[in-house]
This record gives structure tokens, sequence and C-alpha cells, in this order.
């Protein structure tokens, strides 16, 4: 059998539909097997090369597989000569179904407004699609990204499988399969093979990025196939991913848990019917971090990332709040609750979390059990003009002076109220990030939170008569930028005794207000001036590192996670350390 | 020279001759975590006047064809003509750019002039493929390349040889700098340089393919080559290649 040619036509018959000619210009395509025709408006005939390979009874099979995600063949096609030369099958509007190998990137998530709400979607019914396949005894096999299609409008994704002929069904073995999705640790093709090449193919449309490609360090980029069958995946630790991969926050937690147990430890089995819940063992490891650029000392990991709401803010406790006013939990990413505003403190407590808003002139608590994502209001009334967070404790400025808000739990119940309170002059007392800075008569004290329960008034002259825009304080170290009566502005460091008694100051002329540090609890300062540079200070011995990489940027805004320091950077959160 | 330098795009240098210049997106501006370098060498010598328009269609047609393969979003294309009247004999139409970001019909028109500097060519070709395909794996990123020069006539000024082309596509061959690295060197009109151009095989390391009388229908086939081997380098890097026979031994 000959496929038409610029020189002539075919003609043949389509079983049930009729005599057809197909012409040169009908051509769609050729491949490895034989070239495909359009055939009218919604079908296309798969003409092949060798017509032994037609094997009637088995496209009898596979046209019983109704299903509108499945594009099965519909009929066989037969030459004048009633010779079975191929079969004919739905056509596929390129216009309308995107191959899912561009699903992958995030041009395509950019240009066409997808997002981790559809890939949620579109997996859940490809997912359903092999369910079917197995429940009809077929193996798909080859389903590899070149044979997944998405149509997809704005809305509403939905899966095509194509190349249906090539899967097994019946006494009709499978005969080639693509090495990207190939199973390596089986022995042979079966549903459980069929769900570990579903898992290579979706886990790139929520991330970009292939399960077992990435940097890793035992293995040369060339040797993905190497790694496949010696499960050395993304979830391996110090494998180093590109920026363009998307975060694996982005994939629903029990499927996540899913995708881990498969890849990295070996297991097989279907993926969760739901996938949101997540098992115990996934609780704890949530995230795959990515990293970029590892020029020199430093390792810059991504934590965390939602798309269409920035990071804004970071809490020493180990929260965010994003644009939308989300408050997330970094290390589960799960939601802890949505603040009105951005003046807020989060602090952490064994069981959860404890929120601190100022609303209408009164502090407002708001208390989070770990987990269940549910928050609950608490009845707590004092006035607030200010309020400030240090470390895992929280503060209101009040007419009282400076109360600090403890918490109690009695069996599921939780009840806030009012700790020590230390006398300062409300109106002339500004809170900043760690500290407060009373003004009284002129003369500047630091009201310096330490330890566990302890809160010290210090007395720092080398502010007086100037105005403080900024201030951050941890343990026992202050920075805070003011400006003089010239308009001048000055960086003013504090290094405290351990009992907070003296101090030592330095002051530096700066060009601007901004005070990019990480102040962390072990002693250790982490601060940006320069792009380029991240400075690396121990301020009680007054050692000082100055390290160099091209990826550290003025844009960073610093902050710390306990020990950890973190950084916000065009919406995504991030962790630097030393390598 | 590279010519396009908005703000997405970056330049670097060939190591050695005349440290040519290219130029590349840039590397954070980049939306896919693998990419398919291709870049495509088009003659514009006096040689190919009489039938530079379908040479130039043709170029049109092939980076259109790109745009049809399933991984048209992971690739990055460059192209450039080459002909001694040029500065340093090359000028570069564009870097390696994303597919979308590329409009073929507004490519100029050629205007044949000068000898042929075929190995500066395809030394620099070869050369801003491996340059720019290390800075993406050092980047984390996977990345092979495909480069292919259309000429119709042997090397006449050139100051790189056979055997510096050779050596360059051996470091792309290493897998250190660049995952894979396919090149390919197409004749039209070979009538009178075949043996010459042959060199590029035996000598240089490259694919040899005549692609006969540069008529239109072999030039629109020529078109279609380009585009399938593009498209098969590139599923080559994502998949480890195409489906495979089962072995019975299964």
């Amino acid at each position: 059998m000959s496929a038409p040619t610029s020189r002539g036509s075919l003609k043949v018959e389509l079983v049930g539909r009729g005599l057809v000619t197909l012409r040169p210009s009908d051509h769609v395509a050729t491949g490895g097997e034989g070239s495909i025709y359009r055939v009218g408006k919604d079908t296309v005939a798969k003409i092949f090369t060798d017509p032994k390979k037609v094997i009637p009874a088995k496209i009898r099979e596979l046209g019983k597989l109704k299903s509108p995600y499945v594009i099965a063949p519909k009929g066989l096609i037969v030459s004048e000569k009633c010779d079975p030369v191929g079969y004919y099958m739905p056509y596929i509007d390129e216009a309308e179904c995107a191959p899912l190998s561009r699903v992958f990137t995030n041009d395509f998530w950019n240009r066409e407004g997808f997002n981790e709400k559809f890939a949620k979607e579109l997996v859940i019914r490809m997912r359903d699609t092999v369910s079917f396949a197995h429940g009809h005894g077929a193996i798909l096999v080859d389903a590899n990204e070149l044979n997944w299609f998405m149509k997809f409008r704005g809305s509403n994704p939905e899966p095509r499988v194509v190349d249906v002929d090539s899967w097994a069904i019946g006494r009709w073995p499978a005969t080639a399969i693509m090495p990207s999705i190939r199973d390596w640790n089986a022995k042979g093709f079966d549903e459980k093979s069929d769900w570990f090449s579903w898992g290579v193919v979706t886990f790139q449309v929520f991330t970009g990025v292939h399960p077992y490609k990435g940097t890793h360090p035992s293995y040369k980029k060339t040797e993905f196939l190497e790694r496949m069958k010696a499960n050395a995946s993304v979830f391996a630790p110090n494998v180093r991913l590109n920026q363009a991969v998307r975060d694996f926050s982005l994939i629903p937690k029990g499927l996540l848990a899913w995708y881990e147990a498969v890849f990295q430890k070996g297991e097989r089995n279907m993926p969760p019917s739901n996938f949101d819940i997540a098992t115990a063992s996934s609780a704890a490891r949530v995230l795959r971090i990515q990293t970029i650029g590892k020029s020199g000392l430093l390792v810059f990991e991504k934590l965390y990332e939602r798309t269409n709401d920035a990071v804004v803010r970071t809490f020493r406790s180990g929260a965010a709040l994003l644009a939308s006013g989300l408050l997330v939990d970094v290390h589960t990413k799960q939601e802890i609750a949505k603040a009105v505003g951005r003046e807020c403190e989060v602090a952490r407590t064994p069981d959860g979390w404890l929120i601190l808003e100022k609303e209408n002139g009164q502090a407002k608590l708001t208390y989070a059990e770990m987990g269940s994502q549910k928050a609950e209001w608490l009845a707590f009334s004092i006035e607030a003009k200010s309020i400030l967070g240090y470390e895992n404790r929280l503060f209101v400025l009040g007419e009282r002076g400076l109360t600090e808000i403890k918490l109690h739990s009695f069996g599921t119940k939780v009840l806030a109220s009012a700790g020590q309170t230390w006398s300062t002059l409300p109106n002339a007392t500004q809170c900043f990030d760690g500290l407060g800075i009373q003004d009284a008569m002129g003369a500047k004290f630091l009201l310096l939170p330490f330890g566990d329960s302890g809160l010290m008034h210090v007395r720092v002259r080398e502010l007086d008569g100037k105005r403080v825009l900024r201030g951050k304080a941890g343990n026992r170290f202050a920075s805070v930028i003011a400006a003089d009566k010239s308009g001048s502005y000055q960086r003013i460091d504090l290094v405290f005794s351990k009992d907070y008694g003296t101090y030592r100051s330095d002051v530096t002329a700066v060009d601007d207000t901004e005070l990019d540090i990480a102040i962390l609890p072990k002693g250790v300062n982490a601060s940006i001036e320069d792009d380029g540079e991240l400075c690396i200070s121990v301020p009680s011995s007054g050692v000082a590192t100055k390290l160099e990489d091209k990826h550290v940027s003025t844009k960073m805004i610093l902050g710390n996670f306990g020990d950890q320091v973190v950084y916000i950077e065009n919406g995504s959160l991030w962790s630097v350390r030393m390598k | 020279m590279p010519r396009l330098k908005d703000a997405t795009m970056q330049t670097g240098t060939v190591r050695g001759l005349q440290a040519f210049k290219f130029s590349g997106t840039k590397i954070g501006e980049l939306g896919a975590t693998e990419y398919t370098l291709v870049t495509i060498a088009v003659d514009t010598t006096g040689s190919v006047m009489g039938f530079d328009k379908e040479l130039r269609d043709c170029l049109i047609t092939a980076v259109d064809s790109c745009k049809k393969s399933p991984r048209s979003m992971n690739l990055l294309v460059r192209v450039i003509f080459f002909n001694s009247a040029l500065p340093n004999g090359i000028d570069e139409i564009h870097g390696f750019k994303p597919l979308g970001d590329i409009d073929p019909s507004s490519y100029p028109d050629i205007v044949p002039d000068g000898l042929t500097p075929l190995y500066d060519a395809c030394f620099s070709a070869v050369g801003a493929t491996l340059a720019y395909g290390k800075q993406l794996m050092d980047q984390d990123f996977l990345a092979n390349g495909i480069v292919i020069v259309i000429t119709d006539g042997g090397d006449n000024v050139s100051s790189a040889t056979t055997t510096m082309i050779k050596k360059e596509i051996e470091r792309g061959t290493k897998g250190e700098e660049i995952e894979s690295l396919i090149a390919i060197a197409v004749g039209v009109n070979t009538k009178f340089c075949a043996t010459e151009l042959a060199k590029l095989e035996t000598e240089a390391g490259m694919k040899y393919i005549d692609a006969g009388d540069a008529t239109k229908s072999k030039l629109a086939k020529l078109a279609g080559f380009v585009s399938q081997s593009v498209s098969s380098q590139s599923q080559s890097l994502g998949t480890g290649g195409p489906s495979q026979n089962i072995a019975a031994t299964i």
C-alpha cells in the first residue's frame, strides 16, 4: 500500500462511512508508522506505510472505547481491493488543542492564562482517562507528552489522548514506549507502569520539569534515564532546579506526596482519589525547594510563591503575608488566616498561630489551630495605638503602655489575656520591627524585648534630636535609620551587652532609608547595601564577611525564620545560605 | 555583530579566532526549563543571486514550520547571514530567541554580495551555540543544539579551518557545555563545489546533505528538512528520543 503522492490520489473506503479519495492536499503529517490525512471537518485517516501492521480485530476492540478524551479508532479503512490499510478517528484541531509539551512551559501559562487550578482540573481528567482505559482492559503504555493534548479556551481544560492504536488491549501488546516515561524498574507494562508514566507527564504540567531532571550532584545532566532507574528524582537532597521551574507548592498536597513516593521511594500504586489530602508522612516535607545560580559561596532556594499573589512580608515565626491578605505557613504551605491589612504580627504557639492586628483602634486577636485551616477570633478587648512583634512575642501599645499578649489553652478552648505592661508614653512611642522607640521630651529610649519575657528601656543619646524613620531589632542588636536636622540619613547600629545594660554604637551616613537586614537569634546578621554583595556579620565580635554573588540584589527584602535568612524578591520568598 | 539589543537580550562572545559576537535571551527571561538552541546560517554571497528570494522564502518557511513543533516553546532560534562583504563576514539577524518573539516575515531581503566565509560561519555558529548553551547549563537548564548551514559554495575567504570547526563540534559532543550538538551543512546548487563541501563532513565533523538544485520545490523541501531536524533534536532533549521498540526481553 502506498500513500498518495504528488502525482496521484488514493481511493479508500472508511468502513461504515463510505468511499473517499485522499489527495496530497489532505496530507497532515507522516510518522514512523504511516501518514495522517484530513477527511472532512471532523475526521482524520491514518494510512499505514506497511499495511501488514494493521490489525483489524484490535482496531475494532479499540473502537469500543467511547470517551470524549480518548481519540480512539472509529473504524477500519480498506483499499479498493478491500485490504485493511488503516483506520479513521476524530480530528483534533491544533488551533484548539495544544500538545501537552507546550503546557509545561511558563510561556504557555502566561500567554493563555493557565494556572494551578486549571492544571489540577486537567490532571484529574487525565487520571480519569487512564482509569477509563484500564476499566476497559487497555494499557496505554506510551502515553507520553506528545500523545496528550489539551483543549483549553480560558477555562475548563480537557485532555485528549492520541495514538490509541499503540495501546495494549486484549491479546495485542504494545510495541513502543518513549524512554522518558518508561518505568525502568518494572518488568513489563501494566496499570502500575501506566500510572508511573502518567505521573511523569502530569508532574511536568504542574512544575515544568521532568521528575528526573534538574542538576543532581551524583549524575551528569545527560543521565536522566540512569536517574530514573535509580529513583534519583528531583525530591533527592541537593538537586538544583533552574529558575523556570514552578514551585512544588502548586501541586495539591496529596498528589505531591504520591509523586515523591513514586519517583523517589520507588512505590507503585494508583494516584490518590483526592489530590488534596496529604498523608501523614508528607506533611513534614511538603516543599521541594528550587535553586538557581550558585556562584561562589551562596545557595539560593525558593521557599514559596503563589501565582498572582505576591509575598509582601515575612514574620520571624515562619509565616508570610501575601498581597491578598492571606497568611501562610511557609513550611507546610497551608493557609493560616486572612489578615485585614498589612499591620499585623504573627506568633507561633505550640499548637497553632496567634495573629495580632490593629483594627479601628482596637487589638484584634485570631487563633488558627495548626493543620485545621480554621481561624477563630478571640474575645479580647484592648485599645491599640500600635502593635509590635519580637521573635515569637506580641505586644500592644495602648494608653497604659506596652502590653504583652498571653495565650492560654484550656483543653480545646483557647483564651487570650493581657500579660505584663511596661510603662511608656503612648503618644510619644513608635513601634518598629522588634522594638519601640520613645521620645521623652527629646530624650530617646529604646524599648527592647529580649528573651522569653523580658523588656528593657535603654537610653540612646545618639538618637536625640533625630527623627527615627525605621528600626529593626533582634537578639542583642538593633539598627535604626534616622534623619538629622539637616535631613541627612544615618544608620545607627547598636550592639548590647548580655544584660542590655550597656551598648556599643556605630553611626554610618547612608543615602536612603532602606534597612535591609536579617537579625538572627544566634547573633549573626545578614545585610545588603550594594548589588552583588551580601554582608555576614557577628555584631558581638565585630567580625564581618562580604560575600560577592551576582544574584544578590538590593531588591531583596531580607528577613529571617529563626536562624534561616529569607528574602522576598519579585513576590517570591527565597532563602539564602552559605554553601 | 548582534543587531537586536532589546532589554530581554544579552550578548556573548565566541571564544577564539575573531571573537565572534552573538546575542541571546537573558536567562532570567526564559519560560521553559530546557531548550534546543537552533542556528540557521544562510549563505548570502554573490552566487545566490538569482534565487535569493527563494532562499529567503525557504528560511521564513523553515522558521515558521518550527512553530508547529509540539516542543516549539522549547526552541531558541538564531539566524545569521554570511558573506565577506559583511563586517567580520557575519550578520546576526537575531540572536537566540523564543519562536513566539520572532516574526520571520520581517527578515530582511538577501542582498547577494562578497565571497564565502563558510568555515567562519560554521565556526561561529557552533561556538555561539556552545557558549550560550554553557550559560544555560550553568544555570541548571538543560540545553542541546542544532546548527544548520545553508550554502551554495565552498569556502574561499575564512580565517577558520575545518580542523577548528571539528574541535568546536567535539566540545559539543562531550556533554559538558551542552547536552548534545548536531551540525549540518546543506548544499544547494552544488554542481561545481560538491567535493569541496563534502570536506565539512570528512574534515569538520559536520553532517553534509546535498539538497540539489536551487529550485522552488527543492528549497521548499529543504525548509521541511530544517524544521523536521529541529523538531527531532528537540524531542531528543526532552524525552530521550522518540518512542523505542519494546525489546522481547522485557
